[in-house]
């Protein structure tokens, strides 16, 4: 099934070419969890990640559906 | 018109409003005058004048967006601040500048030399003094009609309830993860709104938080909740604590006022290296 990834901040760095903002298509295996994607995506376990899916927070254990949006976001608490 | 207002009038000057109408304003002389004369403090002495329609001149240029009710609504206002550091510097120099009528100010904290490249507070003589010492002084400096209330002590959740009573709005400008989620909890049981902001780099969020919203617990409440983030590699940098401080500002504003659209369930995260702001539902 296809997704749309898209990464924030310093999680850019596993695909750096892409514009400002954008999202891009990955093919996962069917009924695969956000933990699954962000492994496939080459993102070393220890990154601390706030994983979203169509806007809402879910867990990295959450099984993703055709067609999600899967947003990844590094934890921000400077002040 | 009362008779108050006829004083006010005396020490007064009459000019052209920002939609061309007459309006009446007063200087700093006029007030402390006036205070002086009817014993009341300077902040009540604003709100005298503000009811009488006469408009403090240091108010002059927030007229235009606030009007009247939106300057006695911020004069009449408390607003508890946790961390005058890199965001709570900025954001007691902006509400003090608004005209927010009193701040509770938090922070355990002294200044140190790494404190310099961005915290608004932090000056050479002041390194080795607890912050809130000088964001009272601050405050004064800017507008002495503010009262501030300062603890200088690092709190935990039940310390926030207690001291943030009385606060109409509550701000996040706190440093590590875990005392935000007690902060969130704190707002809750005070029945509070909670504006949130955090930076790393050149990278900051802002939202507000409800207290029924899920806010930063469901953001950060999973089993894995780091103390810090990306901020201990990236640094803060001078302008990214000012952006993030301005929009929380104006957040705070908004709600006190009534007026515009709170980032309620709305993220904002914005990547000053790209120059892109993203605002996400959540």
């Amino acid at each position: 099934m296809r997704i749309t990834v898209k990464l924030y901040a310093t999680l850019r760095r596993f695909k750096p070419d892409l514009p400002p903002g954008a999202g891009f298509s990955v093919d996962v295996p069917l009924d695969a969890t956000v933990s699954q994607v962000v492994e496939q995506l080459g993102i070393p376990d220890g990154v601390a990640l706030v994983p979203m899916v169509n806007n809402e927070v879910k867990g990295l254990d959450h099984v993703l559906a055709e067609g999600d949006t899967l947003s990844l976001f590094p934890p921000v608490a400077g002040g | 018109m009362t008779g108050i207002g006829a004083r006010l009038r005396t020490l007064a000057k009459e000019t052209v409003g920002p939609g061309g109408e007459s309006l009446w304003v007063i200087s700093l002389d006029g007030l402390q005058k006036v205070a002086e004369e009817m014993k009341l403090s300077r902040r009540e002495a604003e709100i005298v004048a503000l009811q009488e329609r006469v408009l403090p001149m240091r108010y002059l240029r927030n007229f235009g967006t606030i009007g009247w009710d939106g300057q006695l609504a911020l004069l009449q206002s408390t607003v508890g601040i946790v961390g005058a550091g890199g965001l709570g510097g900025w954001i007691i120099e902006g509400l003090a500048r608004m005209g927010v009528g009193r701040l509770i100010i938090i922070d355990g904290d002294v200044f140190e030399e790494n404190n310099l490249n961005r915290q608004a507070l932090c000056v050479e003589h002041g390194l080795g003094q607890p912050k809130v010492l000088l964001a009272q002084q601050r405050v004064a400096e800017v507008n002495a009609a503010v009262e501030v209330v300062a603890h200088q002590l690092r709190v935990d959740e039940a310390q926030m309830v207690q001291l943030l009573q009385g606060a109409q709005v509550v701000v996040d400008a706190l440093d590590a993860l875990p005392t935000r989620l007690a902060l969130q909890r704190a707002a809750r049981k005070l029945s509070v709104p909670m504006v949130h902001g955090a930076i790393a780099g050149y990278v900051g969020q802002v939202m507000t938080i409800f207290p029924d919203d899920p806010g930063l617990l469901e953001l950060y409440g999973g089993s894995r909740v780091p103390e810090r983030g990306i901020e201990v590699q990236w640094g803060n940098p001078a302008a990214t604590p000012m952006m993030i401080a301005a929009w929380e500002i104006q957040e705070v504003v908004k709600l006190l006022t009534g007026r515009g659209k709170p980032l309620r369930r709305r993220l904002l995260f914005m990547d000053s290296e790209l120059g892109h702001v993203d605002v996400l539902e959540v």
